[in-house]
């Protein structure tokens, strides 16, 4: 058998599996399945680069967890919308600065590792003690579902969907970034 | 000539938070709960665990780390919950 052949018989079989999952597998497997791609994104995207380019952030659950409360304080009626959009971009900016004066500081290993740790303790620190934004240390409940193009997400099967398409998307853009000027670049860095 | 070090440094610092802050958003509209303690250190531990597991030169690493890092805890919680209650 032709190798071409053969790589579109494996491709089309993966495929396959991915689809057909959710209809042969329980709820339990599904839900591993999304909780699985969603941790793979970040972890492939944290693993990928920062570890081709010879660096060690533990600064990332910060922009994880700063993104979804950005999503639940803007993706619902009745919450402070200004607040959260006025506190995101002073999230924003200040990650922007920490890290611009990470990079000029020329912090590397357990000196950059240690640093965004802090980073990640003190937003999180501050995170709870954000009372009226955060909900505190219990958290916010009731948020609204996913919803595209009028189609909502509601199920564990159409996350799995949309889980499995954003991370075969992302796959695509690293491994072409990876190729690309940038990505050499990158991977330079790691070798100094 | 050569490489603006510190601009790749940060532009990969901001692809990656890119990353990880769209699952986030994910993540939030598939749990519709969010609280800032999970999402601190044990967060950060798991990420590194798959990425120690899997290995993170390629990018099928993270993958393979992520399967066994999950299944691992889904399973757990399914087999052991009597026995580590919460």
């Amino acid at each position: 058998m032709k190798t071409g052949l053969k790589r579109k018989l494996i491709w089309s079989i993966l495929a396959a599996a991915i689809v057909m999952i959710p209809f042969m597998a329980g709820q339990l497997r599904t839900r591993g399945h999304v909780f699985y791609r969603c941790f793979w994104r970040p972890g492939c995207g944290h693993g990928l680069l920062l570890e081709q380019a010879g660096l060690f952030s533990l600064a990332h659950p910060t922009f994880f967890w700063a993104r979804r409360l950005c999503v639940r304080n803007t993706g619902g009626a009745g919450y402070r919308f200004s607040v959260a959009r006025e506190y995101h971009r002073r999230c924003l900016c200040g990650g922007r600065l920490f890290y611009h004066r990470c990079a000029s500081l020329r912090l590397r290993d357990y000196y950059l590792a240690c640093a965004t740790f802090a980073l990640l303790l003190i937003v999180e620190i501050s995170l709870a003690q954000l009372g009226p934004l955060t909900g505190g240390h219990e958290g916010l409940m009731g948020i609204p579902p996913l919803s595209i193009a009028g189609f909502v997400f509601e199920t564990d099967r159409h996350y799995y969907y949309l889980a499995w398409a954003l991370c075969l998307g992302s796959l695509w853009f690293l491994y072409n970034l990876m190729g690309s000027r940038v990505g050499r670049a990158v991977r330079v860095l790691q070798r100094q | 000539m050569g490489i603006n070090v510190a601009g790749y440094k940060l532009k990969v610092f901001i692809l990656t938070a890119v990353m990880a802050s769209l699952v986030g958003s994910l993540y939030t509209f598939y749990l519709r709960f969010t609280q800032p303690g999970i999402f601190g250190f044990p967060l950060l531990v798991e990420l590194t665990t798959m990425i120690i597991i899997g290995g993170a030169k390629t990018s099928t690493g993270p993958l393979l780390g992520a399967f066994v890092v999950i299944w691992l805890r889904e399973l757990i919680h399914l087999y052991w919950a009597g026995y580590c209650p919460g």
